[in-house]
């Protein structure tokens, strides 16, 4: 379905560039929108427990306080539009909660009716669109900076800038479509008047991409008579719904929260929306009763829209307030994450438990199961298949193929297929601990040790992923070929554990680990030896080197711990064989001593 | 006071019994791992002086000296604990 999907839509696009360039221009305009909103998130999370976000803590953990927080910011920046996307890209890197963010939405509807009394009031119309481009050239010059807090600073400017550059681009696509909207064209009494005109400046909001801009096409439409003062009352209400239009297109690069919000965001308005049209004869009366108290002229129209556009909104807040909790709830309900599914225990039970030679034998069996997950994602952090790892090919000539690119999210991987198997095993293990004689005691120890191990392993691999990506397919043959036998060693020790552990083979026995023990103590040695020669020589830079001896202590830990794993996974017939296994197994002193007896004969 | 006495001392014997079993089991195992790995050391000594190639001599040289050593350890433990 996605692979139809993705060329379905570039076919109707490139079609529709084509058959017209409006269109084109409004596309682009909504693609830099976007991009401005994926960098302004990006920037954000920079500051993610930082600074701003105990700024935001502080100035948003009551309700009255993101309720300022909103109305200021609104009437500063007069946009609420501008506000309500900031705060969605705040959701979206966890710089808020939904509550709060609720609340500055609010807070936002009330910021925005200053912009009614400045364009009543003096005619002003702030066009904080026109800092774009310096915004972006600061952005972009902060960008290449080193320190974290200009990297975000320049992220977050750039990504101003091409929200408004975006903003621009789609009003200057609707241009066409602006000298359509004639107000006097569609006059109507009554009800039907009323929704006719709140659809036209929904309408006339969504093309000219501002409430302002709506607010004084209205204002000279009343002026020069061509719409009622009740009709221009619609299309005022019309111009606070079709608003939330930039809030949804910035809900689209949003996560689940961001769009919670711009759920919340357009329920607000459409409900305040039908309240100011359900109620629009008690409002007028209020408004007038103001004009009287203030001592308007009879014919001020303009400064009456304002107070109506302050007293609807205010009603609005006023209504939703008690009902914010709700609200947030049945968003949360409405608008689900949707969690790829987790890896889950297969063999783990509450009947099990019950017996501890069974609950014993089910744990082996799930850190086994444990083990095939994360043999999986340390292969593909590797850059390898597991299939290749696997099979009887040389892994030493299979590696000098150059591993896989793009991005593997070892992390992810981790929450998603392991991390639950694991907490589940940790819980059983010391549940089942209570039950068992000292010999059992010890199995479950090992095993337990063995998941430890195991996902330690996928720890350190994604620690040295980053560089294993960028060495492996470094021009430096030398360097190259170090990264490459570390994968080699951790390919080979995931094989050999899986032999055991997994497989079990008869011919691969728990004691064979001994000799890859000694293997991998000869690697590590000559590693050593290797790095140094390489140092003096100048083969590698210092850089490289550091990096180098940095990912061989990652890679030697992971393999200790797989080791662990395969001595702990290998099943014996009996506990008595478990323990004469364990009684000869070589530690450290005697794989030293293996080598050194081997030196000598050499 | 007396029926109790006997009861005690029945369970100790038990747990004696059990702990001797434990104990021949394990002997009996060690016993027979050691055996198991002598022979796999006599099978790869043979290997060895047929193998010609260098890498593989050297790969069963090492998996010999590896076995060599458990045995040494195992027979070890096995005097340490009494149970050889």
């Amino acid at each position: 379905m996605r692979r139809i999907l993705l060329p379905t839509i570039f076919a109707i696009l490139a079609y529709g560039f084509w058959l017209s360039p409006d269109f084109k221009t409004i596309a682009a305009g909504v693609a830099i929108f976007l991009f401005g909103m994926l960098s302004l998130e990006e920037g954000f999370k920079a500051f993610t427990g930082g600074t701003l976000e105990s700024l935001l803590r502080r100035t948003t953990d009551r309700l009255w306080k993101s309720l300022g927080f909103g109305l200021l910011a609104t009437a500063a920046m007069q946009s609420s539009s501008l506000v309500s996307v900031i705060t969605i890209s705040f959701l979206s890197a966890g710089l808020l909660g939904l509550a709060e963010g609720v609340g500055i939405i609010f807070g936002a509807n009330l910021g925005t009716t200053t912009g009614a009394w400045l364009i009543a009031g003096f005619g002003l119309k702030v066009k904080i669109a026109e800092y774009a481009m310096p915004m972006l050239v600061f952005g972009v010059i902060l960008l290449f900076q080193r320190a974290r807090t200009a990297k975000g600073v320049g992220y977050i400017l750039a990504g101003l800038g091409f929200l408004f550059l975006g903003i621009y681009y789609m009003k200057d696509g609707f241009e066409s479509f602006k000298s359509a909207i004639d107000l006097a064209a569609y006059a109507l009494p009554g009800l039907r008047g009323l929704l006719t005109y709140t659809l036209l400046g929904i309408l006339a909001t969504v093309v000219m991409q501002s409430s302002h801009a709506t607010l004084v096409l209205t204002l000279t439409a009343l002026g020069a008579g061509q719409v009622s003062y009740a009709n221009a009352l619609a299309l005022a209400i019309g111009a606070n719904v079709g608003t939330t239009i930039t809030a949804v297109l910035g809900a689209l690069s949003a996560n689940v929260d961001g769009r919670r919000l711009a759920g919340a965001h357009v329920l607000f308005n459409v409900v305040t929306g039908l309240v100011a049209i359900l109620a629009i004869h008690p409002f007028m009366q209020v408004v007038e009763w103001l004009a009287g108290e203030i001592g308007l002229a009879a014919d001020d129209y303009t400064l009456r829209l304002a107070i109506f556009h302050t007293l609807f909104n205010l009603v609005g807040v006023l209504l939703m307030l008690p009902l914010l909790r709700y609200m947030v709830t049945w968003l949360q309900r409405l608008i689900r994450v949707r969690e790829p599914e987790r890896v889950r225990p297969r063999y783990l039970s509450e009947t099990v438990l019950e017996i501890p030679e069974a609950a014993l034998a089910a744990l082996r069996k799930e850190v086994v199961h444990l083990y095939e997950r994360a043999f999986v994602v340390l292969a593909h952090g590797l850059g390898m298949h597991r299939e290749t790892i696997l099979s009887d090919y040389d892994l030493e000539q299979m590696i000098q193929a150059p591993p896989r690119r793009g991005e593997y999210d070892i992390e992810a991987h981790y929450e998603q297929e392991l991390k639950l198997l694991y907490s589940e095993i940790i819980a059983f293990a010391s549940r089942l601990r209570t039950e068992l004689s000292q010999e059992r005691s010890d199995s479950l120890y090992e095993l337990r040790n063995a998941a430890r191990g195991i996902v330690e392993a996928v720890k350190e691999v994604k620690h040295m992923r980053q560089n294993l990506v960028r060495f492996t397919g470094h021009a430096n043959p030398d360097i190259r070929g170090e990264y490459n036998r570390l994968r080699a060693m951790l390919a080979l020790v995931l094989r050999q554990v899986y032999r055991v552990g997994v497989e079990h083979l008869p011919d691969v026995t728990i004691l064979s680990l001994d000799h890859l023990k000694v293997d991998v103590r000869e690697m590590d040695k000559a590693l050593d030896d290797r790095l140094a020669d390489l140092i003096r020589s100048h083969r590698v830079t210092p850089e490289m080197a550091t990096s180098l001896m940095n990912d061989s202590a990652y890679a030697f830990s992971a393999v200790k711990a797989l080791l662990e794993a395969g001595y702990a996974l290998a099943t014996s017939h009996s506990e008595a064989q478990r323990t004469a296994e364990r009684a000869v197994r070589l530690e450290r002193e005697e794989i030293e001593r293996v080598l050194h007896e081997e030196d000598d004969r050499a | 006071m007396s029926r109790t006495k006997a009861m005690l001392e029945q369970l100790g014997r038990l747990l004696k019994r059990s702990s001797d079993n434990r104990k021949k089991a394990g002997r009996a195992e060690l016993h027979a791992l050691l055996k198991e790995l002598k022979a796999r050391q006599r099978k790869l000594e043979a290997r060895l002086e047929h193998e010609h190639d260098k890498h593989r001599r050297k790969h069963l040289k090492r998996e010999i000296a590896v076995i060599r050593e458990q045995r040494r350890k195992g027979i070890k433990a096995c005097r340490k604990h009494d149970l050889c």
